[in-house]
């Protein structure tokens, strides 16, 4: 007993008061703080607490060996987290800590229980990891949660330097804070292999995820809110697959009328506008929580309740690139789309885009393959699939926004236009030789746009039934609502 | 993306506000505002009504 109360202290005082002012003096909290911010209190349950680093003479110094795991609530609900635990090694991992991390995300996936990690660290312990056992280090962790049929959800908080950041690519929601950084190698690594002198800042920094990869959904000022925002998430989240989230009655009522959309939405298809403002008035109240604001503008996507139930969010953003669906928006919506098919959530779709952007660059980049697999996660899904046509929607950038899905329910408002491409740009191509031998071009322009207009409003969509209404915009929050609640699966 | 200057809303030396809208462009037929990143002064100009810009060209510096 005396043994175990000695290794019991040393694990829980790893690096002593030192550790603790050391992280602070950082601007960092120490894991055991984090998961005080991150939990409910009193709620945690540590796990595998004496194993340590397979170098005995340092045993006392390693417990946990650069993470803490365990599990406790949120809100009521039980998770397992992981945290990395810098007081050990800075965080990084040796094979004690790949083989114990095994086990526990064993334990974890069999329950279906929702994994929360904490990340600050160095990957690989190289020293340690050069031994051809590396060769089963990397299954421990890449893909291998995605192959069981009923999972937990996974959430992943980045709160200092952080490689190999699997954790990320596999989280269903991930955030890091604004001083952190993600990348697959540190850059003394990148300068020994290529020669490249880059900062970590400038290969992964919190504005290179943000902005230019995507990589991350949110980036918060620190800490406190990067923990806050986890608790949030979650709230938004199953805590598995096949089980529904929790419902939140925020005290809008699912009848509210809307009729600021139609002061929001100019009628003018040409003019721009913030299709945030129709998202947040047509959802349930402040329950907005956008991902990735800064990647592919064009292209907003989050959670959202509405009555009270969340909902997985894409619309076009008219304000930015005109709303064009690009490689970007692809990748963004890739994102929707898997949750949409993993965590069987149901998504709203509100179109308003001119179409595919039609550039050589867009071209080169391979957008045609990416709006061809996109297409394919776009049918997977088997959840509840609601669609608005607000205002534009054009060629294939249309069936991108999943409108006209027929397993799924659309709308449309009475000025929208649906079409193969924009009006000017098929009068201008088809007619070509009848505008050049006109003798009144540009009369000849206008009578020919006002048939094509004519014939791409929604009238001729809905006879036919390819759309399921057309809708009075004031409606639209009922109307959605209503859709939402008639196919989904009544558990 | 590739787009056309409609109309320039500001002057050199005006002051403006974050989000502000500085310029407006065309493109896909569509109005697409230019706003203003920060609060600040125009700097300078570097753009006029009916010139074709790409993505990256600078509209204007506001310090």
């Amino acid at each position: 007993m005396a043994e175990l109360h000695r290794r019991r202290n040393c694990a829980d005082n790893l690096g002593g008061v030192v550790a603790v002012e050391r992280a602070h003096a950082r601007g960092l909290l120490t894991a055991p703080e984090r998961l005080e911010l991150l939990l409910d209190p009193g709620s945690r349950v540590p796990f595998g607490t004496l194993f340590h680093s397979d170098n005995l003479s340092q045993a006392d110094e390693t417990f946990g060996d650069g993470e803490l795991d365990g599990f406790g609530t949120i809100d009521g609900r039980w998770v397992a987290y992981f945290a990395s635990d810098p007081r050990v090694k800075g965080g990084s991992g040796g094979p004690a800590d790949f083989l114990h991390a095994e086990t526990f995300r064993n334990i974890v996936e069999k329950a279906a229980l929702p994994l929360i990690y904490l990340m600050q660290g160095g990957g690989a312990r190289i020293d340690e990891a050069m031994s051809s056992q590396f060769i089963a280090f990397p299954a421990t962790g890449m893909g291998v949660r995605k192959v069981f049929p009923r999972r937990g959800v996974f959430l992943t908080a980045v709160l200092g330097s952080y490689y190999a950041p699997w954790n990320v690519a596999q989280a269903d929601f991930s955030v890091m804070t604004e001083s952190s950084n993600i990348s697959l190698t540190a850059p003394p690594l990148v300068y020994v292999g290529t020669g490249q002198q880059v900062t970590a800042e400038e290969l992964g920094g919190a504005q290179v995820q943000a902005r230019v990869t995507g990589q991350i959904d949110a980036v918060v000022p620190d800490e406190v809110a990067a923990l806050a925002m986890v608790r949030v998430a979650f709230g938004y989240l199953p805590s598995r697959a096949g089980i529904d989230p929790p419902i939140v009655d925020c005290g809008d009522s699912p009848d509210r009328s809307c009729p600021e959309l139609y002061d929001i939405v100019p009628t003018a298809l040409n003019r721009a506008y913030d299709v945030r403002r129709v998202i947040t008035t047509i959802v349930d109240r402040n329950s907005f929580l956008e991902f990735s604001p800064e990647f592919a503008r064009n292209l907003v996507t989050g959670l959202a309740r509405m009555n009270g139930r969340t909902v997985l969010l894409i619309a076009n953003q008219p304000k930015f690139l005109a709303g064009v669906i690009d490689s970007g928006a692809v990748i963004k919506a890739k994102k929707i789309f898997n949750l949409c098919n993993e965590l069987d959530l149901p998504l709203l779709s509100l179109v308003d885009t001119p179409g595919v952007l039609p550039t050589k660059e867009q071209e080169h980049r391979g957008v045609m393959t990416a709006l061809y697999e996109h297409g394919i996660r776009r049918f997977r899904p088997t959840a509840p699939k609601v669609t608005v046509v607000l205002r534009k929607g054009v060629g294939f950038a249309i069936g991108a926004m999943s409108g006209g899905d027929p397993e799924g329910i659309t709308f449309a408002w009475p000025n929208s236009q649906i079409c193969f491409t924009g009006v000017e740009a098929c009068v201008r191509v088809v007619h070509r030789r009848e505008i050049e031998e006109s003798d009144d071009p540009s009369a000849l322009i206008t009578e020919l746009s006002e048939r094509y207009t004519g014939t791409s409003a929604p009238w001729s969509a809905a006879h036919v039934g390819y759309l399921d209404d057309v809708i009075d915009p004031a409606e639209t929050r009922m109307r959605v609502i209503r859709a939402f609640e008639v196919t989904r699966r009544h558990r | 993306m590739a787009a056309t200057v409609w109309k320039v809303l500001v002057e050199e030396g005006q002051s403006v506000k974050e989000g502000e809208t500085i310029a407006i462009l065309e493109c896909m037929k569509m109005e697409i505002p230019v706003e203003s990143p920060i609060q600040g002064t125009v700097q300078k100009i570097r753009v006029q009504p009916n010139m074709s810009i790409d993505q990256g060209d600078i509209i204007a510096v506001v310090e």
